[in-house]
């Protein structure tokens, strides 16, 4: 395996993006904005019902309605698609059946619901018309014969005994279920000094990128070729369903994904088969552009979870054991199986030396959207229960939080550290790499936390309620199975770079430039990085769970190395040269033993066309897999400091430090920039963002005023440094960083919350922590410290 | 999201304008910054049969003062009012625009856009509140003056009929020595407030409160101006104790809005602390010697 | 009703005259009629900023626009910012020397609205900076690296006298 050069030229550097051109002058290709003649407009009819049996659709005067091209239900789209049912990244690894009972049952999914819907939105049918307007005007003339059934909104009524069974399959309601051991729990529990028994709530909430989700379908009927444009973070995996569902040739489908406005989680869905079934039935080419009341309803949901968790400490602040049950509300529709709780039981221990833990999750069916990993992807709950643990741990203990943190955290000395227990993909759970002590070192550094006490004191005497709290994480990233890269040198000497990763504005075409661009030594600015569209490679894998750096980045370097060795192998034919001697410089091969023997890329591919003589293969091209022994363990500490109004109940974050540690770092400027915009999304998860469902299931947080994002005035500036152990699992040494900065921002603010309304002990143990919330909490704690009697002499909340 | 069919008409005239609302009445809509409308098209949750687009009435536009009155034209854009500095408008109604949504918002959106809409939230009804305003409104046949404190009937709702429009607001501004401050709740900048408090205070010698006005937006299901605090100033020195007590009394006025206790209560107490703060600010910004904390 | 207005408007510099129903948002009108794709569509709703053009050299969200409304008026969209050579506006040089945009999709109504900002407020404070962009959402960046570009390009602007872009 070829190992990093420890002297880069390229990768470490700050290059400025090459697809920002496109970008800042407003020519970028978003999934609207692509032009194909004879486009029709598609709008999904949806269920106003939580739950209901469909008795009959009428389409007639939908039909019948100006610019109505066709209304498809899903009569119509049996037709041409089986149901939507498979799993996503379904292979399950039979060690987790073996070790953990890990039960997932299996149900029916329509691509459009047919007798009976089982959430609000729930596709129905598709009105297809000239335009949007025309569209939206005839869905509204859709009658739907529905009787309304009792909709289960509560994940524990559904597991009650006599509950409503959603699917047929799936009696009680418990989709999928696992119960992870480490160690002894109930033995260790016993003998701990103390133990903490609390529940967690982390409510719903939205990935809500600024783009909605968009399809467009073209099938050419007279040479069975299907070509789909989604804004889908995996274009391979889309390609596999719609060949599957649709049964066409997967060769005959190409998936497309245009320039992305973001993505943060989702999967593959079924209106992208419906728009592609459209496209197949109608034999024109359709479009389906979702507007924001959609997304907010119908993209997956994700977080919303319960943990009952219970842990046990020595006096001194040791922690011993982790109990935690984890119930998570996964609507009607549980296509991610467990990958949300098992992330959370996977990273539940942080970066604590427990030796004993027990995980026990149930995924429980509801009437509601269906969730999947967004950005944090579990680790941002299970950090949330863990760190406020730690903090709730160290009020009792009487002890500061940075000192319980140092006595837990996994020394160096210690790594890499088997944490007893599997990973998702079956291997053993391993730390592969870092330094936890020094990293939160760094961050007390960095924010100043010796001299913080004193800040604070002042402040308090002037009236301002400041707080500091702390937060750290581990991620395993870069999760296979695979990803791929092809490098080309083409008939004009120029290198072409195609990945089978999916950005949604990580920057693909500048860092995976640069790794090419260090292997070749030929400039960033020179080489055209391609993704994303299926027609490139055979295989690929998508970008999403922090994965590209990783799996693209080496992809892209393997490749790249055969390449060379290819280049080399030709040039020392054309040249006579002897190959040991020929070396790659600023987009030449030169002899280094005759230096007035060398080749330029444009000579080399003349060479290398076929006919041409050699008795090497002919053509310049590598492709290359790169398939991760497992994931590596990235990590992170933050840091965030607040300032808390008690009587508006408000809190502003007024400093964040993060101390991230992503092995290699391909991009300064791009890593830290994935950094500020994850912790803008856990401030938006910590204050903000809530997606509600009634007790009757209407879904009630459906526009951009009821589900609110951060904005420029709720974000701090955010201090990043870098820690760099290169991960010993891929030859660039990389991990993943694109959700650091998601995993422990609610926790660091929810901490500092605490800390700036101490004496007072408000049970912070909810996600978001809205004003009406920490003010209740308040009201209650000072209730409760009234009923203990004041003792203390400070100005209190 | 995109509108349901819709006739349009822009005229040019007042008189054009207001024989259009009496032809379709409530099936016609005005349009004037369309920062509210606009979005109830989009979600469809207005269906009007005819769009009156009035932003082409020049007459509309103007702000005077005279005789201790503002009168602003319905069509002044929140943007125009933020920025007056220089006519010399009160700090409350510089304040209070300068938090209405955002920027491009406040550069289409209007005062009679504002007051008609009637949103609890709306920061034009905590100005109107403050300074006894005066909401002319005009239809084919007659004109009308409506006191702000008898215009916000409801969640939603104000005393317009249907085919009446705005084209002014008049507000008195009281004589002596005042000041005037805004202050407002939300869950992130520009967002409607939570609760927000429009502070009018005249301050007599030994600062005896000669004149109150205290307007709450957002705490309550209307715009509500809040009489029962008002009293409790009026006539007594100003300090932070009459502050509190002055906020202690929304209770009685306030009609609180919130789907549970708990909402209403953070509500309340967000309007009291408001309350407070913004009074001590309209005291200082009287250039009284008042205590200010 | 689908009845269709002729709508005159300076776009960019250059005078545009299509047909649109009455009921088409600006932003529609932008996008469709004219082919300016940079406009984009985050909510629908005024929400999130992504629409945001110069009208009169004023921002507005496009989408709470009607296209009729836009008759004989002036419009600016990102389009419009480069010199017709191709020269870069400071701000979108900034943006991306700064790293200010990362997926690119909310960028166009960020630099528009920074045009603005910077016309009446040539030297802001990042507490400026980041009160006048509340209303333009970004999922990506986390704000940070836009407020650098802003000032970056605030610095740029006050250091040479330029042009009204798309004028």
């Amino acid at each position: 395996m070829t190992v990093m050069s420890p002297v880069t030229k390229y990768v470490g550097k700050d290059l400025t993006r090459l697809e920002d051109r496109r970008l800042i002058t407003g020519h970028g290709t978003f999934i609207g904005d692509i032009r194909l003649a004879g486009l029709a407009d598609i709008c999904f009819v949806r269920s106003v019902w939580p739950h209901a049996r469909i008795r009959g659709l009428d389409t007639q005067q939908a039909r019948c309605a100006p610019g109505v091209i066709g209304v498809l239900t899903g009569a119509d789209l049996a037709d041409v698609t089986l149901p939507f049912t498979r799993q996503f990244y379904s292979a399950i690894d039979p060690v987790l059946v073996s070790e953990y009972g890990l039960t997932i049952r299996p149900y029916r999914a329509p691509v459009l619901a047919d007798d009976r819907v089982l959430r609000v939105g729930e596709p129905m049918a598709m009105v297809v018309a000239a335009d949007r307007y025309l569209a939206e005007d005839a869905a509204e003339l859709v009658d739907i014969d529905a009787e309304p059934l009792p909709a289960l909104t509560d994940p524990f009524e559904a597991m009650q005994p006599g509950a409503e069974t959603l699917h047929a399959e799936v009696p009680g309601n418990v989709h999928a279920e696992f119960t992870v051991e480490v160690g002894d729990p109930d033995e260790a529990m016993t003998r701990a000094d103390r133990r903490l028994r609390r529940r967690f709530r982390i409510r719903r909430s939205i990935g809500s990128p600024i783009e909605t989700r968009g399809v467009i379908a073209h099938f050419e009927a007279p040479t069975e070729q299907l070509t789909v444009w989604s804004n889908t973070q995996t274009p391979h995996v889309l390609r596999s369903y719609l060949s599957e569902m649709l049964q066409l040739r997967e060769d005959a489908i190409r998936v497309i994904k245009p320039d992305m406005g973001g993505s943060f989680g989702g999967g593959i869905y079924p209106e992208e088969v419906a728009v592609a079934a459209a496209a197949v039935l109608l034999r024109r080419p359709v479009r389906w552009l979702e507007d924001r009341q959609e997304d907010l309803v119908n993209a997956r949901h994700s977080r919303d979870q319960w943990y009952d968790v219970q842990v046990g400490y020595l006096l001194d602040g040791t922690l011993t054991a982790l109990d935690a049950d984890i119930v998570a509300d996964s609507g009607a529709y549980n296509p991610f199986n467990v990958t949300l709780t098992f992330n959370a039981a996977s990273h539940l221990r942080n970066q604590f030396d427990i030796e004993n833990l027990r995980v026990h999750a149930r995924h429980v069916l509801t009437n509601k959207q269906p969730l999947t990993p967004v950005r944090g992807a579990g680790r941002t709950e299970a950090t949330f229960v863990m760190d406020r643990l730690i903090d709730m741990i160290a009020a009792d203990v009487g002890l500061d939080p940075a000192e319980i943190r140092q006595r837990n955290l996994i020394p160096a000395a210690a790594m890499p550290k088997d944490m007893g227990m599997y990973y998702r993909n079956g291997k053993l759970l391993v730390y592969d790499s870092g330094d936890y002590p020094a990293q939160l070192q760094a961050a007390l550094d960095a924010i100043g936390y010796a001299d913080f006490r004193e800040e604070q004191a002042q402040a308090r005497r002037a009236g301002r309620l400041l707080g500091i709290g702390i937060s750290s994480h581990v991620e395993g990233s870069g999760y296979g199975p695979h990803e791929g890269a092809a490098v080309r040198i083409d008939g004009s000497g120029n290198v072409t770079v195609l990945c089978g990763s999916s950005p949604q504005g990580q920057g693909h075409e500048t860092v995976l430039a640069q790794v090419c661009a260090d292997v070749l030594d030929v400039p960033p600015e020179q080489i055209l990085v391609r993704t994303g569209d299926t027609a490139l490679l055979p295989y690929g894998g998508g970008t999403f769970g922090s994965r590209s750096a990783v799996t693209a980045g080496n992809a892209v370097h393997l490749a790249a190395a055969r390449l060379r060795d290819r280049i080399i192998e030709i040039a020392g034919e054309v040249l006579d040269s002897d190959p040991a001697q020929l070396v790659l410089q600023d987009g030449r091969v030169v002899d280094a033993a005759q230096p007035g023997k060398s080749l330029t890329f444009a000579q080399l591919s003349e060479a290398a066309a076929p006919a041409s003589g050699l008795t090497a293969l002919p053509g310049l091209e590598a492709t290359a897999y790169f398939v991760p022994p497992t994931v590596t363990f990235a990590s992170g500490t933050h840091i965030a400091v607040v300032e808390v109004d008690p009587d508006l109940a408000s809190v502003t974050v007024l400093r964040y430090v993060v101390v991230d540690e992503c092995g290699t770092v391909l991009n300064p400027m791009i890593v830290e920039g994935q950094q500020h915009g994850g912790v803008a999304h856990g401030i938006g998860n910590a204050l903000l963002e809530e997606a509600c469902y009634d007790e009757s299931g209407q879904f009630t947080t459906a526009t951009f005023l009821d589900y609110l994002l951060p904005g420029a005035a709720e974000v701090p500036d955010i201090q990043v440094l870098h820690q760099s152990f290169p991960s010993p699992l891929n030859p660039l040494g990389v991990k993943g960083t694109g959700e650091g900065g998601a995993t422990s921002s609610p926790a660091a603010v929810v901490n500092a919350v605490a800390d700036a309304v101490r004496p007072l002990r408000p049970e912070l143990t909810e996600l978001p922590l809205s004003p009406v919330r920490l003010f209740t909490a308040l009201r209650e704690a000072r209730g409760a410290e009234t009923a203990r009697g004041p003792t203390r002499p400070d100005k209190e909340p | 999201m995109k509108p349901p069919p819709f006739d349009y008409a822009a005229p040019d005239t007042l008189a054009e304008a207001l024989e259009l609302l009496r032809r379709w009445s409530d099936e016609a809509k005005v349009l004037a910054g369309g920062q509210s409308l606009l979005p109830l098209l989009a979600f469809r949750l207005a269906r009007p049969a005819i769009l009156v687009d009035i932003n082409r009435i020049g007459s509309l536009e103007t702000i005077d003062a005279a005789d201790g009155c503002i009168r602003i034209g319905a069509l002044v854009r929140h943007r125009t009012a933020e920025l007056a500095a220089p006519r010399g408008l009160p700090a409350l109604i510089r304040q209070a625009a300068a938090q209405i949504g955002h920027v491009a918002i406040r550069n289409r959106g209007t005062v009679g856009g504002s007051l008609a809409h009637a949103d609890p939230s709306a920061e034009w009804a905590a100005i109107a509140l403050a300074y006894d305003g005066v909401i002319t409104a005009c239809s084919a046949s007659a004109e009308r003056s409506i006191r702000a404190d008898d215009f916000f009937i409801g969640f939603l709702a104000s005393a317009l009929e249907p085919d009446e429009l705005i084209t002014g607001l008049a507000l008195q501004m009281p004589p002596g020595r005042t000041g005037s401050a805004f202050a407002e709740f939300a869950r992130r900048h520009g967002d409607f407030a939570i609760a927000g408090v429009a502070a009018v205070l005249g301050l007599g010698p030994d600062n005896i409160v000669t004149h109150a006005r205290l307007a709450v937006i957002g705490a309550a299901i209307t715009p509500t101006r809040c009489h029962t605090a008002e009293a409790t100033l009026v006539g007594q020195a100003f300090g932070p104790v009459l502050a509190d007590a002055a906020a202690h009394e929304l209770a009685a006025d306030l009609v609180l809005a919130g789907t549970d206790d708990d909402e209403r209560s953070h509500r309340l107490h967000v309007a009291r602390t408001l309350t407070r703060r913004v009074l001590a600010a309209a005291a200082l910004d009287s250039g009284s010697e008042a205590i200010v904390r | 009703m689908t009845n269709e207005r002729q709508v005159s408007l300076r776009v960019n510099g250059s005078q545009r005259t299509c047909s649109v129903t009455q009921r088409t948002t600006l932003a529609d009108l932008l996008r469709d009629n004219l082919g300016l794709t940079g406009v984009h569509l985050g909510c629908e709703q005024g929400a999130c900023g992504a629409c945001t053009v110069l009208l009169d050299g004023r921002s507005v969200r496009s989408c709470l626009m009607l296209g009729v409304q836009a008759d004989g008026r002036s419009v600016v969209t990102i389009e419009g910012l480069a010199t017709p050579d191709g020269a870069l506006h400071p701000l979108q040089q900034a943006f991306s020397a700064a790293h200010g945009l990362q997926c690119g999709f909310c960028t166009p109504g960020m630099i528009l609205s920074a045009v603005e900002l910077l016309k009446e407020s040539p030297s802001p404070s990042p507490a400026q900076i980041r009160a006048a962009l509340s209303g333009n959402l970004c999922r990506c960046t986390g704000y940070q690296n836009i407020v650098a570009a802003i000032t970056r390009a605030a610095e740029a602007l006050t250091s040479d006298d330029g042009d009204e872009p798309g004028d």
